[in-house]
């Protein structure tokens, strides 16, 4: 039995079981691989194909991808929310949320298409945008800091910041940012698991 | 052979670190655990855009519901709330952040850099109200004074009795026209302002300001993913004789050994260890008196008109500062006792929830007051009580098996009368400088989410009543050391953290000298 085996043996590491050892050359070879390896240049899923819809029903959709036009629309060189795929993101979000902001989001969609229908005898997307804006007058209330008592109010409320936000953190708004200011726009230290 | 350890300390923030750092430059041979890793600032952290994250920076949804300061870039730095669950009475949430990292909180606090005064130290003899420390001002100031310059704190030197004045790195810096004139409205109220006071340098934390020079000492081993199960009695002596403790990856278990304990795990989770120890509760009081700050954020927003429309001239916007404590100073003045302190900073653009509008309207109301905003905070003295307390829950365990705490605190009337009167004066003092007020409110956030929890392991003189003495020794058990936020008998506005420092560094220099001399 070689030494090295030997040693194994004792240490109770079966011989079969063990990693080959490395000689220093090898080691040096297999580092310089790694620092010569380029990082390749990937892109998002979002940037490159369609998402599905994995919450929303058709209607709903709909209503959401109007009602996030119409919370932000494009502006001058910045992009608005249809721009920036944010009722697909929205989508993606809410399916993943806990059950309130669900039911939030789902009864807050569906009133919005009631209310349209109720109103003006057709869903709330094919809505013109005065009528959209009857049907918002919520957004309108002066800000108080406890919540709205109706759920429609509290609904639009939540909406109106995460369409902002879901535009303002986008690819899009990025680079439309980066093309007037050479401020990187959303740049920010990330922290990876920490092992 | 294994080393044999001297003090074995538990935690590695701002009171583990600053007892690895006083303890090991005197010769002590100091074994720390912490909880969590040691992050490799190299390989853990690194620039990305907003856009490649999962979820755009919204974080992944429902992942920290307590945790208001989490966002997507920060999100692996704070303590998983699965893994490490806790209980509240539905009705009185507790917001519970903690960050189980070497290093601790230090990693990501505020800096803001305050000294207590005896306001604090001697409140009952102030007010009437609850207990005094053991300690006075006097006794702590020499710590603040070798602190400070540690931790590299600037600030401007005012004298004021209720926010000593230390050992600054002095802020001169020239005030903007908007601040002026917000300085010139307290003035007319008879309310006192100050430049902040925060450590400064590219970071400051225990990582790199306290334990590379314990480590340097060579008498500093730190063992970290250690979760400690409960501290470890000599039955023959009565006195601690170290902790068990679980690997945080594999489960594997493990005792450590030491003349000495220090904890310094953070204020509810020493408690939670002395708890789960079955120790130093003598007195019943252990797991009591929690308190916090409270803060009611963006307290005021406001707008300065000439900055409106991008119109603001060099030098109208920009900076802040701090207004310390002011009511109830020379006498009682108000429907509550004690006082609040404020932050504020010009030069923001005020949140859009605070604008009835949408749509182009409200990007055009954005960039009308784009640069001009100037917003204020309050931070409020919370009274301790014996009825707010932590204690375990048996029925909950986190995910190495060990009893969670159940949580019990709200705010009271004299909380929530001194965050109403801050409203109102923020606004005299907003429209007194010629701002104009887009949105106010008193509303504080939910106990613990200002992240200043303090009391539970109280200091006292007398030991029926308190569970350390004046140099954060247990009363009951005389090797047993605890250093961080748990030990304040009271608080005030002031942000804790230099004075856990403070604290730390008195309180280990009375260890080093009892073990010395052999007391110990």
């Amino acid at each position: 039995m070689k030494r090295r085996q030997a040693l194994q043996s004792l240490a109770g590491i079966s011989v079969a079981g063990a990693l080959p050892l490395r000689t220093l050359a090898q080691q040096q070879a297999a580092a310089r691989t790694i620092a010569e390896t380029p990082k390749l240049d990937t892109a998002v899923a979002d940037a490159a194909v369609e998402a599905l819809h994995s919450f929303c029903s058709a209607d709903q959709f709909a209503a959401l991808e109007r009602l996030a036009d119409v919370l932000m629309p494009a502006a001058g060189d910045s992009p608005g929310a249809r721009d920036a795929d944010v009722a697909q993101f929205l989508d993606f979000l809410i399916s993943a949320s806990p059950p309130d902001r669900q039911a939030q989001y789902r009864d807050g969609l569906d009133k919005l298409n009631a209310g349209a229908r109720s109103r003006y005898g057709k869903p709330f997307a094919q809505l013109a945008p005065v009528e959209n804006d009857s049907l918002l007058a919520p957004l309108r209330e002066a800000w108080t800091f406890a919540e709205p008592a109706d759920s429609l109010a509290q609904f639009l409320r939540a909406a109106k910041m995460d369409v902002m936000h879901a535009t303002m953190n986008s690819r899009q708004w990025s680079e439309a940012r980066a093309k007037r200011s050479r401020r990187a726009s959303g740049l920010g230290m990330y922290w990876y698991p920490i092992e | 052979m294994k080393p044999e350890y001297d003090v074995l300390i538990i935690g590695s923030g701002a009171s583990g670190g600053m007892a690895a750092y006083t303890l090991t430059q005197k010769g002590v041979n100091c074994l720390m655990l912490d909880a969590g890793p040691a992050v490799d600032f190299a390989r853990d952290r690194g620039l990305k855009h907003v856009y490649e994250l999962p979820y755009r920076g919204f974080g992944r949804p429902g992942r920290f519901p307590h945790i208001t300061q989490a966002d997507e870039f920060n999100a692996n730095v704070w303590a998983d709330e699965k893994q490490n669950p806790y209980t509240y009475d539905p009705a009185d949430p507790y917001y519970w952040v903690r960050i189980r990292l070497v290093g601790g909180k230090t990693l990501m606090w505020g800096r803001a850099s305050w000294r207590m005064s005896d306001y604090e130290f001697k409140c009952k003899d102030h007010d009437g109200f609850g207990d005094n420390w053991p300690i006075s001002y006097k006794d702590l100031a020499p710590y603040y004074d070798r602190v400070e310059p540690l931790f590299r704190v600037s600030g401007r030197r005012e004298g004021f009795a209720q926010l000593p004045d230390g050992i600054f790195i002095e802020d001169n810096s020239p005030d903007s026209e908007c601040v002026r004139r917000f300085i010139a409205s307290a003035k007319r109220m008879n309310v006192p302002t100050t430049k902040s006071r925060e450590a400064t340098g590219q970071f400051a934390s225990s990582v790199n300001l306290l334990l590379p020079d314990a480590l340097a000492t060579g008498n500093l081993t730190i063992v970290p993913n250690s979760v400690v199960r409960e501290i470890t009695v000599d039955r023959n002596t009565g006195l601690a004789n170290g902790a068990h403790f679980v690997d945080r990856r594999m489960r594997r278990e493990y005792h450590a050994q030491a003349r000495v304990v220090v904890v310094g795990a953070s204020c509810l989770e020493s408690t939670r260890i002395l708890l789960n120890s079955n120790l130093a509760n003598s007195s019943g009081v252990l797991g009591h008196y929690l308190f916090d700050q409270f803060y009611v954020k963006d307290v005021i927003s406001s707008v300065v008109p000439e900055a409106k429309g991008g119109r603001a001239s060099r030098g109208l916007m920009g900076g802040g500062g701090y207004i310390p404590r002011f009511r109830n100073l020379a006498a009682r003045e108000k429907n509550f006792i004690r006082g609040y302190a404020y932050d504020f900073g010009s030069g923001g653009t005020p949140h859009p929830r605070y604008f009835p509008l949408y749509g182009e309207a409200l990007q055009k109301q954005l960039a009308e007051v784009s640069g001009a905003g100037f917003g204020m905070t309050t931070m409020g003295t919370v009274l301790p009580r014996f009825e707010h307390s932590v204690r375990i829950n048996h029925d909950v365990k986190d995910a190495w098996g060990i009893p969670v705490l159940h949580i019990q605190q709200k705010y009271t009337d004299n909380e929530f009368e001194m965050a109403k009167d801050s409203m109102q004066v923020a606004e005299q003092l907003c429209r007194g400088a010629g701002f104009e007020v887009v949105a106010r409110h008193w509303e504080m956030v939910p106990p613990g989410e200002s992240i200043h929890e303090l009391g539970t392991c109280r200091m006292g003189s007398d030991p029926k009543t308190s569970v350390l003495n004046q140099f954060n020794q247990c009363h009951d058990v005389k090797n047993l050391f605890v250093m961080d936020g748990s030990a304040f008998t009271s608080g005030g506005p002031q942000n804790p953290t230099l004075t856990i420092l403070a604290l730390a560094m008195r309180a280990s220099e009375y260890l080093a000298e009892q073990m010395r001399t052999k007391v110990l």
